[in-house]
């Protein structure tokens, strides 16, 4: 038995188990380094990063917001209007219109109708004018 | 492999890129629209308002005021009869002057569009000048009248002496002319109603305030035309109780014109002022000083009080007697401690204040 029964590696001794191809190495290697090389894969920040879309309406929005931003003027608040006339003058300059409407006769305060001075006069013939007139009654002018 | 390393780190710090722009699109968007919404609009928008119908006239209520007889001389130049019955105001919280502010002459925001406005008038045979029916500025001029005040000073102006601004009265004017020539050309009474108690209202409005008496005047007249309206329109209808109440109140508008007139005579200075090498100067007698006080003091209408406290001023610096110079100084001293903040204002300044007398001779017509 002993001598039929050779070892295994007796029996394979002169085999070799194949080698890899002759181009593995480099190949694999080529291509490890090539990998290395590569972008890594973009997440969703760089992507939308390195959106020229997005970039461009970013650069759009942006310009309007500042368009509008100095575009935008104060209007004058009347609550701040300032006089630079006077009170008096804006009278005198007042429309033609609104004078008219705002017109006041200048009354003489002292004047006495030539009626109220007669019916105060103590003399005949100022009775007599103020009759005459018809300014007081019958009976007053009886007596 | 170390080498390669700080490649991959650009990418992941791609998140602070994306979130500085788009903070910095907020922070531009946020900024224009706090500017926009704290932005003071060129055209103000009035809050709504009701306008509650005409008071009911209660049987024996109305009476005709004796303006020729002696007791007027105590009444305040104001209507007797109690204008709801015709045109109650709106309840409207709004200060309408705002809206009027946007014309004043010189410094007003709107004053191109006041000036197509008035480019726009046609001729009427009652009023004169007047807006079509369907203008714009009307439209937009209505929802202010529904509006329960207003008041121009100090929302609008400042009291300033000889330098205190007026509106441009020839707005309120034009709009209530408008108004009650519209009412009289409608067909529809109703509609017709509304535009004559429009111009009543704004009137109202108008004589508020009570501190100038150009305005007070012309709220009279804008009172006038719209009850004028409102007799003639009511007298054709049949409605004799209106008509009634219209003609009473359209009766109390010229007597309450000519004694406003007789005040401010009784206060004028314009006669007792003359030139002199060193100046204008003022003559007047003791009587009239007093009057002036008493009207200064205790008139019932603040703007007459206003009208004396301009004649004190005049005498404090330009009466020919020291005494009276020192009286009206004290008076206005006094008068500048007022409860009332309008009549303590125009006070300091008129006891402060000299006047220009470039301007008095102008307005006097003083060589």
């Amino acid at each position: 038995m002993n001598d039929t029964q050779q070892p295994s590696t007796q029996l394979f001794a002169g085999m070799q188990p194949p080698g890899p191809p002759p181009g593995l190495r480099p190949d694999v290697l080529a291509s490890a380094t090539a990998a290395l090389e590569e972008e890594p894969p973009m997440d969703r920040w760089a992507q939308l990063w390195h959106s020229r879309p997005l970039r461009l309406a970013w650069a759009a929005t942006v310009l309007a917001l500042v368009g509008a931003n100095l575009a935008i003027t104060e209007a004058p608040a009347p609550s701040s209007a300032r006089a630079a006339g006077s009170f008096l003058r804006s009278l005198a300059e007042a429309d033609a219109e609104v004078a008219e409407i705002a017109r006041l006769p200048r009354l003489q305060l002292d004047a006495r109708s030539l009626a109220a001075a007669l019916l105060g006069s103590p003399s005949r013939a100022g009775r007599q004018a103020t009759a005459a007139l018809g300014l007081t009654d019958h009976k007053e002018t009886k007596s | 492999m170390t080498s390669n390393a700080p490649s991959l780190s650009p990418h992941r710090s791609k998140a602070a890129h994306v979130i500085l722009a788009v903070g910095l699109v907020l922070i531009l968007a946020l900024l224009l629209g706090a500017r926009l919404y704290g932005r003071t609009p060129a055209v103000p928008r009035p809050a709504s308002a009701h306008v509650p119908p005409p008071a009911t006239l209660q049987p024996g209520a109305l009476t005709v005021p004796c303006w020729a007889c002696q007791e007027s001389e105590s009444w305040p130049i104001r209507f007797r009869t109690d204008l709801d019955l015709l045109a109650p105001l709106g309840s409207g919280p709004d200060n309408a002057a705002l809206w009027f502010a946007g014309f004043t002459k010189e410094i007003g925001p709107r004053q191109a569009e006041w000036e197509a406005a008035l480019a726009r008038r046609v001729e009427h045979p009652l009023y004169k000048n007047v807006l079509p029916a369907d203008d714009p500025l009307l439209r937009e001029a209505e929802p202010w009248c529904d509006q329960a005040l207003m008041r121009f000073y100090p929302d609008v102006y400042e009291l300033e002496g000889y330098a205190t601004r007026i509106p441009n009265l020839l707005v309120a004017v034009t709009l209530a002319r408008s108004w009650a020539a519209r009412g009289r050309a409608a067909e529809d009474l109703d509609s017709a109603m509304e535009d004559f108690r429009r111009a009543i209202r704004l009137g109202r409005l108008l004589r508020q305030e009570d501190v100038v008496i150009l305005s007070d005047l012309v709220g009279l007249a804008c009172i006038r035309w719209g009850a004028e309206g409102i007799f003639d329109r009511a007298q054709t209808a049949g409605d004799t109780e209106l008509s009634l109440i219209a003609a009473v109140v359209v009766g109390e508008a010229a007597p309450q014109k000519l004694l406003t007139s007789e005040r401010v005579t009784a206060v004028d200075l314009t006669p007792r002022t003359r030139s002199e090498p060193s100046g204008l100067r003022i003559d007047l007698d003791d009587e009239l000083l007093e009057k002036i006080v008493t009207r200064a003091t205790a008139d019932p209408d603040r703007r007459f009080r206003g009208e004396a406290i301009v004649s004190l001023n005049l005498v404090g610096y330009l009466a020919t007697e020291p005494e009276q110079r020192e009286r009206a100084l004290a008076v206005l001293d006094q008068l500048s401690g007022s409860d009332d903040p309008v009549v303590a204002t125009t006070a300091r300044l008129a006891r402060d204040m000299a006047p220009d007398e470039e301007m008095l001779r102008s307005l006097l017509e003083i060589t």
